[in-house]
């Protein structure tokens, strides 16, 4: 059925709402989709020649007694208790907002307990003891509290779903998705380059490295990577999706993502939207999770295992591999990333088949 | 045009039909496509689709996405995953309603007459 041309002005629009208004429905979401149906009827008889004041008559003439009134009333009692959570942007960001303020909280907390030594030296040393633990706990705070705050609202609706999607996913998503992660390491370094990490973060990271073994810090590290995808892509992309339209939501639940991080903000920008893509398509978050994990992995044995010159970067880095050659790292910067594009094309195709149930 | 008792236990697997043979659509061009799909004979009141299709996204069945268009919005639904998965189950059930149905009232004459006494 072919859309019929949109052409009702804005106070033609105005009208229609207000009699909706008018006839008893309040509630805001409806009221707008029955603003809609209500022009879609009247531009249908509109270009069948029938004046705008008749077709909005008629409309209205051809309802039901208290159709309108009706209908706000089911709605209601149908969604009552039903109504899952699903953060929009607002709901976003203040539950970001508050991941930022329990951060800040126990920063002042441990720096309040670090500050009752006098001595400097025993402060930095009890600091450094203590570094692990302060950055788990933190981590489990921040993200924990938003985190089991969505959780308690989904699960006081009636309705019995899932609170998490972990469908599952054909094989080969995972395999295109281990190569996505390989290859778009290699475009994703100069992002880096943006918002590098601070002197400050850089002796943390050493002095944990230094101080504990590398398997603990994975584990924990992969633990905190696990909390953060059910936060970000969870319970906000998934509200998003359900409230915006889909670029949108992958962009602003991106922007939340790369805020939480305190260096690499383009890069875990970028990361995040492909991250977000990849729930849109799938509607799971195990290909982002694995994403992320894996990509992590791989980055960190690379660090701890591959020799490298030692240059700007505090990671391992293909610029400082390829030893600053440009004419090796342009190409396999440009190449990678379309590599990357036509691998994710590869992807869209294939999952926008595969999710149509009329098709399987 | 059947009676809306009739037609009231439908809406939802009609509904979850449409958007699984058609990806997203929405609430008027539903109406519609019902309308045009069964030569007039099963026309949804407002009262009928509006309030299902905000159970359905309630219950998380179904996602929106708004468009503009012209000089206001258009909300258009899709199913999610757990909406794939309710669909299939809704149309095998009301599938095998309609066959129940369908051989209740086939019944031999002989059936019929045991069913009365």
């Amino acid at each position: 059925m072919p859309d019929p041309v949109a052409s009702l002005s804005k106070e033609q629009i105005k009208q229609i709402k207000e009699k909706i208004s008018e006839e008893g429905v309040v509630t805001s979401a409806l009221l707008e989709e029955l603003v809609d149906h209500f022009c879609v009827a009247i531009e249908e008889d509109m270009m069948e020649g029938k004046s705008f004041q008749s077709a909005f008559e008629q409309a209205f003439n051809n309802l039901q007694e208290d159709e309108l009134k009706v209908t706000e009333m089911k709605t209601k009692e149908l969604t009552e208790g039903k109504e899952i959570f699903y953060p929009d942007l607002l709901q976003s960001f203040l539950m970001v907002l508050a991941a930022f303020l329990i951060s800040w909280l126990v920063s002042l907390t441990v720096q309040a307990i670090a500050i009752g030594e006098e001595n400097v030296e025993v402060r930095a040393q009890w600091l450094q003891k203590n570094l692990l633990w302060i950055q788990v706990i933190s981590g489990l705070l921040t993200l924990g509290g938003p985190l089991a705050f969505a959780i308690w609202k989904r699960k006081k609706t009636t309705a019995n779903v899932p609170v998490f999607s972990f469908r599952s996913v054909p094989l080969y998503v995972y395999g295109v998705t281990l190569l996505i992660v390989v290859v778009s390491g290699f475009w994703l370094e100069p992002l880096t380059l943006f918002f590098p990490y601070f002197k400050e973060f850089r002796s943390v990271y050493t002095s944990l490295l230094e101080n504990y073994s590398p398997l603990l810090l994975i584990i924990l590290t992969i633990l905190i990577m696990i909390l953060k995808e059910l936060l970000l892509r969870g319970i906000i992309l998934k509200g998003l999706l359900m409230t915006t339209t889909p670029l949108r939501a992958i962009l602003w639940s991106s922007l939340f993502c790369a805020l939480f991080s305190y260096a690499y903000f383009a890069a875990i920008f970028v990361v995040s939207v492909m991250q977000g893509w990849l729930y849109w398509k799938t509607r799971s978050l195990n290909p982002s999770i694995f994403l992320i994990v894996v990509g992590y992995v791989i980055h960190y044995v690379a660090m701890l295992f591959v020799d490298q010159p030692k240059d700007f970067f505090f990671h391992f880095s293909w610029w400082g591999y390829v030893e600053h050659n440009l004419m090796i790292y342009l190409p396999l910067v440009i190449g990678s990333f379309l590599l990357t594009l036509g691998l994710f094309y590869y992807l869209h195709k294939r999952l926008g088949v595969a999710t149509s149930i009329s098709k399987r | 045009m059947y009676s809306p008792e009739l037609i009231k236990g439908t809406v939802t697997p009609l509904i979850l039909k449409l958007l699984s043979d058609n990806q997203r659509m929405y609430g008027y061009q539903i109406t519609q496509a019902i309308k045009e799909a069964t030569e007039g004979k099963v026309t949804l009141t407002l009262a009928a689709i509006y309030p299902v299709l905000h159970k359905l996204k309630a219950s998380g069945e179904l996602t929106t996405e708004k468009e503009s268009v012209g000089k206001r919005v258009r909300i258009y639904y899709s199913l999610t995953e757990q909406g794939n998965d309710t669909a299939r189950e809704k149309l095998k059930e009301f599938a095998d309603y309609l066959s129940t149905m369908k051989s209740l009232l086939d019944l031999k004459p002989g059936l019929q007459k045991c069913l009365t006494l």
